[in-house]
């Protein structure tokens, strides 16, 4: 009786274990051609906008794994990215090291400090955590700013135009392409890991550390190599920024690019891959767009003069809102839009689920 | 009830709650693989204490162990961490939320590290379905989504991923209506008995638990104050008047008795 009753789930489950449904293929197909196509659609400035996005789905990934996945908390992540992206100033500067070889080795340098900074976080938690890497974002900005007043004149480095073969990532469109394939790397990369024993030992001291050590998982371990990973990714999201602004300095990496990065993963959505990335385009989409929009509507001069403030202010009301309104982000919003046909559909009858 | 085979010894075990105060004053017992040994006594008796200190999961900002020895096979195994204790074969079926909630069923099984891969590993799941066959039809469910008693089967069945020796439950039945902890102690009896565990129980339903239980010892503020044939302790009727904190077992009968004969007619 009961392999019968096994049968039907088990059939149930192949279908649904299919690597693609076929809806599923035809967006990724075409999600992906708009992408290749975007250097001849978009405007250099455009253009720019999504080489940032591109490295901010990498920053967004590795941030989500940290919080979202591991429970852990980081205030450390734009300290990270300062780290990545000083390695590259220097490695360059100094040794003239290729490419590939700086992406290398400052992802390494992130995976040590990632260490350091992760060690506490075994026996702390919540605030004292977070006060701990916040330790992490001012030591490495302290040392950049030294490096930087000693070596540069306190003015900040360039960054030669790195060659990949025979391509040169100086070309703005080139440097398009190599970005948004780190971008897709990392995301496949990521959603491989959360579905292996890994990501499993991850969610499960998220969930409850107790139960998972009686399970055999050792919980301060993955904590800490969360930590790593995370700051590992951070620092290759920094280096790869390096390259594309060809200038790095520390004032571009003030604490407010930690809270951006947390704002992607909060109005993304926690604990997702897909909402790592819609918040990371969301975040850096914003700013431009808002500007955008200044230009197109007739706004009084006030808000054309003051514009970095209705950035900012914007940016805060929209983060208060998603944790009011929708805690599970971005992503929880395709379930509600989904269900608003039925919904129409029963007026009147049975209330519609709220989470279905 | 004394058999040669080595199995899990506690031997004097005291602990400290470092907010001051003691928990445990020399607790001593014995688990015996293949056998189920009941641990009873009031709230704050220092069960789960017991239980955590055995199993190396004491909060270490809240309680020390402070005397007495812990053997398993005659190695002494106090002061290890819980998930190397968990990988020998000592498991802790935590008090209250036990599973992932965020995970389904099955891949709350895939959770122990001694989970199998690949063709094993549906073995391994049609042998946890096979015990509990509940949860088979709940298998892709997000184990938040499981009633409570489902829950304890997936806890259970996470902890026999792990195989183990000695397996300590915790409160398995708190909050569950009588039929499902029936249900859950006959899965016990069986588990011990095929797969030569040995099973450290605690339970608020003293009267059921001695019933499946061979040996017993019984907690009161940190110490044991009786131990014996689970058997002959439940003969004792004015027990669980004087140690349990309870009304007399007839009466807790008669109760049950009146609760059955609800259900008939609703």
């Amino acid at each position: 009786m009961t392999s019968d009753a096994a049968r039907p789930t088990r059939s149930a489950q192949g279908s649904r274990g299919r690597f693609l449904a076929l809806w599923q293929a035809v967006w990724l197909i075409a999600v992906l051609a708009i992408i290749v196509a975007m250097p001849w659609i978009a405007s250099a400035f455009w253009l720019g906008i999504l080489r940032s996005c591109a490295i901010a789905v990498i920053g967004a990934l590795a941030l989500n794994i940290l919080i979202g996945y591991t429970g852990q908390i980081s205030l450390g992540h734009g300290g990270l990215m300062a780290l990545g992206a000083f390695s590259a100033a220097y490695l360059t500067n100094t040794f003239d090291m290729p490419f590939v070889g700086v992406l290398i080795v400052a992802s390494a340098l992130g995976g040590i400090v990632g260490l350091i900074a992760g060690l506490p976080g075994v026996r702390l938690r919540g605030l004292y955590l977070a006060v701990t890497t916040l330790g992490v974002h001012f030591a490495v900005i302290a040392g950049a700013t030294l490096y930087q007043s000693k070596v540069a004149m306190g003015t900040g480095f360039r960054i030669p135009s790195a060659a990949l073969g025979p391509w040169q990532t100086g070309d703005g469109r080139v440097m398009y392409y190599v970005l948004m394939l780190f971008a897709a790397a990392v995301t496949v990369f990521t959603a491989n890991l959360l579905r292996s024993r890994v990501g499993r030992a991850w969610i499960a001291v998220r969930d409850r550390d107790l139960a998972a050590e009686a399970m055999g998982v050792h919980a301060a371990r993955t904590k800490v190599e969360a930590f790593v990973l995370t700051s590992a990714l951070t620092a290759l999201a920094g280096a790869l920024l390096a390259y594309n602004q060809r200038f790095v300095s520390v004032e571009a990496f003030s604490f407010s690019l930690t809270i951006q990065y947390l704002a992607m993963v909060i109005i993304g959505g926690m604990a997702s891959i897909p909402g790592s990335i819609l918040g990371a385009f969301f975040i850096t989409l914003l700013p431009p767009a808002i500007e955008w929009l200044v230009g197109v509507i007739p706004t009084p001069d006030t808000v054309s003069t003051q514009l970095f403030y209705v950035q900012e202010g914007l940016f805060a009301v929209l983060l208060l809102v998603f944790l009011y309104v929708e805690p599970r982000g971005l992503v929880g919003l395709w379930p509600r839009l989904r269900a608003i046909p039925s919904r129409l559909r029963k007026r009147g009858r049975l209330p519609a689920p709220m989470h279905p | 009830m004394t058999r040669t085979q080595p199995g899990l010894e506690v031997r004097n075990l005291g602990v400290l709650y470092r907010a001051g105060g003691t928990a445990l004053h020399g607790v001593s017992l014995a688990v015996t693989p293949g056998m189920i040994t009941a641990l009873v006594g009031m709230n704050g008796a220092g069960k789960t204490t017991t239980l955590r200190a055995i199993s190396g999961s004491l909060d270490a900002r809240l309680a020390e162990v402070t005397s007495g020895t812990v053997t398993w096979q005659g190695e002494s195994i106090l002061g290890r961490f819980a998930h190397t204790l968990a990988r020998k074969g000592i498991v802790l079926v935590p008090e209250r939320e036990k599973v992932f909630q965020t995970l389904t069923v099955e891949e709350n099984l895939s959770v122990p590290v001694k989970a199998p891969a690949g063709a094993e590993r549906h073995t391994m799941l049609d042998e946890v379905f096979k015990l509990f066959p509940a949860l088979l039809g709940r298998r892709n469910i997000l184990a938040g989504y499981l009633s409570g008693g489902e829950r304890q089967m997936l806890a259970i069945g996470q902890a026999l991923v792990m195989q183990p020796r000695i397996l300590l439950l915790d409160e398995i039945s708190l909050g569950l209506a009588p039929v499902i902890v029936a249900q859950l102690l006959r899965a016990c009896t069986d588990m011990a008995k095929a797969l030569d565990i040995g099973i450290l129980i605690v339970d608020q339903h003293v009267h059921a638990v001695l019933e499946i239980a061979d040996d017993a010892y019984i907690l009161q503020r940190g110490r044991v104050v009786l131990q014996g044939g689970a058997a002959e302790m439940l003969a004792r009727a004015d027990l669980e008047a004087a140690y349990l904190g309870l009304k007399s077992a007839a009466n807790d009968r008669e109760e049950a008795t009146e609760h059955a004969a609800h259900g008939h007619a609703a």
